[in-house]
């Protein structure tokens, strides 16, 4: 499945929030949809769910306008929030239903994804009687509960603690490995990084950054080198190239990549000892602050 | 159609479900239960208290001190006008009268001083209190015999001519007001504080969504106008069902208890009312209810959180109190066929209201109730499709409620 946004624009009165956007998702591995706050992301996915117009360009899906009432999404807000004196089982099964389904495929698909979510036993409690982190959870059974296709996560990792959070990128993983199409947005790097090949950066109303995240580190200058070695300190006064320490590494800058072997040779003959060499990459982070901090 | 239905069932069981709501009906059934069968118990209660001697006067206690000197004359006058009371004859003086009436040993005193002048002690005077009106007319009839015996008419005489007869016939085309004011007043009431009621029920689901932000979830995962729609036609059915369990219940022990109230002509013209007017106010309630209920979830949707609604709904609610306030006053007027009655009941904001009335208490040809129904029908739908526009771009937005420019701005781009 590819989900394909083209030319997207939208203004909001007279201040234009989007500004011809383009972007093309597939299914089979979740897609990091990354931006500042305000940068336009919940106007684009709203007008993925449909919910807003856009003023030009159009969303397809495998090519074709895409038609909500056959492909399913599951959007998980940003902003949590059920009913808190309801029963759980009962909300789930009314989200089911309201994307389509029939009261019984609702109440088992619902029964199902509490017991992967290890929540089986709350299925009859009220909503306000849990915890924040298992109402995280719920929202994520209210998502999924109707199998969507389409499956849109809007800062999914906040509020929960380790153990949940790695439940969820299992799960996430999952629903990449099932066929579905996942759009992940979060301000958490670490898990878009360890989650998504692939990210689009927003900024301001455009895409200022797209592609596969191991294409745009290989992108950066590879010139820079990372030495790990017990004596950090050591090593940077005494080698003979431009070099700098951070937290706890050595960082060298070296004039030619065809340094690289004049770099090993002259490592293995210090005294000192070294555990690793290589290229130094930007986190996803570095990365992020680089193209958004411009943003006003 | 599935998605709607799914919506009515939620939100017509989240009521259903809803402690608060049932025990409220419950309450409402009992209070009812009770109030309707007092007269019974009460008789019950009476029948078991044999041992107490019957009084040979239901009445109360009036002293008349009479300084003309006609004592026995002013009490054969008196005693026919207060059936009810016990009357005795006094030497006491107007202090010692007021000591009595202070102590409450006689409830009321009356000093007649002269042929036409009298005083009458009271403690506290009731708004309901006629006495003074009643020792008025007798002695004026007092006075009207004496003067007519003087001049030569007996006594049976100068009876015939004061109490002389006048007969009279009435042919009645329309209603009467008098007897259908009763009735038309607690059911303008009821439609009133119904729709208000329920109106503001929708308000609120609206703004706990909205509050909780499941209204995101909400909004993607259904079209707004089966969320306003199945909201509004949900907490109507169960309007409905509460105004149904009250007034049936109301009606079964009114029946149980009929011969009871059978004195009572107030109790009894609101439990005879005609069927007509019982179906028309049904039907004015649906109508009524529904015009409001989608302007308050309208309105609903513009409040942030729950505390807004009050600020935000203000113009639905001055907008309802100025219909009722209208309606009230042609009602207790007796103008209910006044130009401006006729003229709000074509407006669907007023017409649920003041054609009612109108119909309850005049003859109105029937093309006007005709029309002023097909005109709120329509409306309803108008009104239903624009407020589930407003909704969809009012559950959007958080923060200051939004200014109505800024409203028709955004419903232009947003998708029905």
């Amino acid at each position: 499945m590819e989900l394909k946004l083209s030319n997207l624009e939208k203004s909001f009165g007279e201040k234009k929030v989007l500004h011809g956007i383009s972007l093309k998702v597939e299914s089979g591995s979740p897609f990091g949809f990354l931006g500042r706050n305000g940068a336009g992301k919940t106007t684009s996915i709203r007008i993925i769910m449909g919910v807003l117009l856009a003023d030009s360009g159009e969303v397809t899906i495998d090519g074709k306008p895409i038609d909500r009432s056959k492909t399913r999404i599951g959007y998980l807000p940003e902003e949590r929030g059920l009913y808190p004196k309801k029963e759980i089982m009962e909300q789930l099964i009314y989200f089911g239903v309201l994307k389509g389904m029939s009261r019984r495929e609702a109440a088992e698909s619902a029964k199902s994804i509490l017991q992967r979510l290890d929540m089986g036993q709350y299925a009859k409690s009220r909503l306000e009687t849990l915890s924040k982190g298992n109402q995280q959870k719920i929202q994520l059974a209210a998502t999924l509960v109707a199998k969507p296709d389409i499956v849109i996560l809007d800062e999914p990792f906040s509020g929960l603690d380790p153990v949940n959070a790695l439940l969820l990128k299992d799960i996430i993983e999952e629903l990449a490995l099932q066929g579905k199409l996942v759009l992940l947005s979060s301000h958490q790097m670490n898990y878009i990084e360890e989650l998504c090949p692939e990210i689009a950066i927003l900024n301001g109303g455009n895409i200022v950054l797209s592609g596969r995240i191991r294409d745009i580190k290989r992108s950066y200058d590879r010139r820079r080198m990372v030495i790990d070695t017990p004596d950090p300190q050591l090593v940077a006064n005494t080698i003979p190239w431009r070099s700098e320490t951070s937290n706890g590494q050595v960082l060298v800058d070296l004039p030619e990549l065809s340094d690289r072997e004049a770099l090993l040779k002259y490592l293995s003959s210090i005294s000192t000892s070294v555990d690793c060499v290589k290229v130094f990459e930007p986190t996803l982070n570095d990365i992020f602050i680089q193209y958004t901090e411009d943003q006003v | 159609m599935k998605q709607f239905l799914s919506i009515l069932r939620f939100e017509y069981s989240g009521y259903i479900k809803n402690k608060v709501f049932m025990g409220i009906t419950i309450s409402i059934v009992l209070i009812l239960a009770i109030l309707l069968s007092l007269p019974r118990l009460t008789d019950l209660s009476k029948s078991d208290d044999s041992s107490e001697p019957i009084s040979s006067s239901s009445g109360e206690l009036i002293l008349i001190r009479d300084e003309t000197g006609a004592g026995d004359m002013s009490l054969s006058y008196l005693s026919p006008v207060f059936p009810e009371d016990t009357l005795e004859l006094t030497d006491m003086t107007q202090e010692q009268l007021q000591d009595c009436v202070s102590s409450g040993e006689c409830s009321r005193a009356i000093i007649i001083t002269g042929d036409l002048s009298y005083t009458y002690i009271v403690d506290s005077l009731g708004i309901y209190d006629s006495t003074q009106l009643t020792i008025e007319e007798a002695l004026a009839s007092r006075y009207q015999a004496q003067a007519l015996t003087s001049l030569g008419l007996t006594a049976a005489e100068a009876g015939q001519v004061i109490n002389a007869a006048v007969t009279g016939e009435l042919v009645q085309l329309g209603k009467d007001q008098s007897s259908n004011f009763m009735y038309t007043y607690i059911l303008i009431m009821l439609l009133y504080m119904a729709i208000m009621v329920y109106g503001q029920l929708v308000a609120n689901s609206v703004a706990i969504e909205k509050g909780s932000r499941a209204m995101e979830l909400l909004i993607t995962s259904a079209r707004p106008r089966n969320l306003m729609f199945g909201k509004v036609i949900g907490s109507g059915l169960a309007g409905l069902t509460q105004l149904g369990l009250v007034l049936g219940s109301a009606f079964l022990f009114f029946e149980l208890n009929r011969n009871q109230w059978a004195g009572n002509a107030i109790i009894n013209s609101i439990f005879n009312m005609p069927l007509p007017i019982l179906l028309y106010t049904i039907l004015f309630f649906i109508l009524g209810y529904f015009i409001y209920a989608f302007l308050f979830g309208a309105v609903g949707s513009m409040a942030s959180k729950v505390e807004d609604i009050n600020t935000t709904s203000l113009p639905v609610m001055f907008l309802m109190i100025a219909v009722f306030l209208l309606v009230v006053y042609a009602l207790a007027g007796g103008t209910p066929d006044s130009t401006i009655m006729v003229i709000a009941s074509f407006i669907p904001v007023s017409s649920p209201m003041a054609m009612f009335v109108r119909i309850a208490m005049s003859q109105v040809p029937l093309w006007q109730v005709a029309t002023s129904i097909g005109i709120l029908i329509l409306s309803t739908f108008g009104i239903g499709y624009l407020s589930a526009k407003i909704y969809q771009v009012g559950v959007l937005l958080y923060g200051k409620p939004p200014k109505l420019g800024e409203i028709l701005k955004a419903m232009k781009t947003s998708k029905a």
